[in-house]
């Protein structure tokens, strides 16, 4: 999977040495995290958010949480997958301040079983047709496109841990519920996106 | 197993948390319902898909005087 809480650059070492000088209040250790982390968690930011004001915005809160806890960090994971994490909660938090949309039905997207269990729709082999289109920009677009097409809640979910790399109780966590309903509605959330994608198949977008 | 179980059933099977009876279950019908394959081979393309959307995507860059503000901020606590 696309580590997206990947550090830039920085050795274990390293990385000892700067969270050293925050320690110390260095401004230059300051101006160096920023700078070197800014970019990364604007885009997770605007992956959540869909938008740039709020994503600078939440970026913002991030990285003043993170200052304000860094003596609670206690080298446990990596500084970047410890401000992924930050990032990601205040992206969040910054989602439920935000009018919500009336929820659209995921059901029509969902599979459709007849009385006997079996699926009414008959499905057809993408075969390696997705390998190699994965591979092309287009695809990826399209692919994006269509997550942003689902409907909030379980964006949210297919986000934080197929692309943010969450884990099922870190994404609970986050999201104030439970492992269970993460479970479902990431599978549920799956299932859409995959009809999506065999429309776009069916459709030779893909 | 029906179709529908199986479905039900592909979160925990891949996240290799299913109980083992279970689990042969679930793969006795994946070898045994082409429908039910293609349906999971569709699945595991779908979260590998979406792992792929944002690869090489360039990170938006974060202005300076967003940075700027974050260290201004920092200097007021």
């Amino acid at each position: 999977m696309a580590d997206h809480s990947a550090p830039p650059s920085a050795s274990s070492a390293d990385e000892a040495d700067l969270l050293r000088a925050l320690r110390a209040g260095r401004e230059d250790a300051y101006d160096r995290l920023v700078r070197e982390n800014g970019s990364r968690l604007l885009a997770v930011a605007r992956r959540i958010l869909g938008n740039d004001d709020d994503a600078r915005d939440a970026v913002q809160d991030a990285f003043i949480a993170a200052f304000r806890n860094l003596d609670r960090f206690h080298g446990g994971s990596r500084l970047s997958t410890w401000l992924h994490r930050i990032v990601v909660n205040a992206a969040l938090m910054k989602l439920r301040t935000r009018r919500r949309k009336p929820e659209q039905s995921l059901d029509p997207l969902l599979p459709s079983f007849r009385d006997d269990g079996h699926h009414v729709e008959q499905f057809v082999s993408w075969e390696d047709r997705a390998d190699v289109a994965m591979e092309r920009d287009e695809t990826r677009r399209l692919v994006r496109d269509r997550i942003q097409q689902l409907p909030e809640a379980y964006r949210i979910v297919l986000l934080l841990r197929d692309i943010e790399g969450l884990t099922t109780e870190e994404a609970a966590t986050a999201l104030g519920t439970t492992a269970n309903a993460v479970k479902i509605r990431l599978h549920r959330a799956r299932q859409a996106l995959r009809s999506l994608l065999d429309q776009a198949f069916l459709e030779n977008q893909l | 197993m029906t179709c529908r179980e199986f479905t039900a059933w592909i979160v925990e099977y891949i996240e290799a948390t299913l109980p083992n009876d279970a689990c042969q279950q679930f793969e006795h019908h994946l070898s045994a319902c082409t429908n039910c394959e293609r349906y999971f081979q569709q699945y595991r393309h779908t979260i590998a898909l979406g792992r792929a959307a944002w690869r090489d995507t360039p990170a938006p860059e974060l202005a300076e005087d967003a940075i700027r503000r974050i260290l201004a901020a920092r200097r007021r606590e």
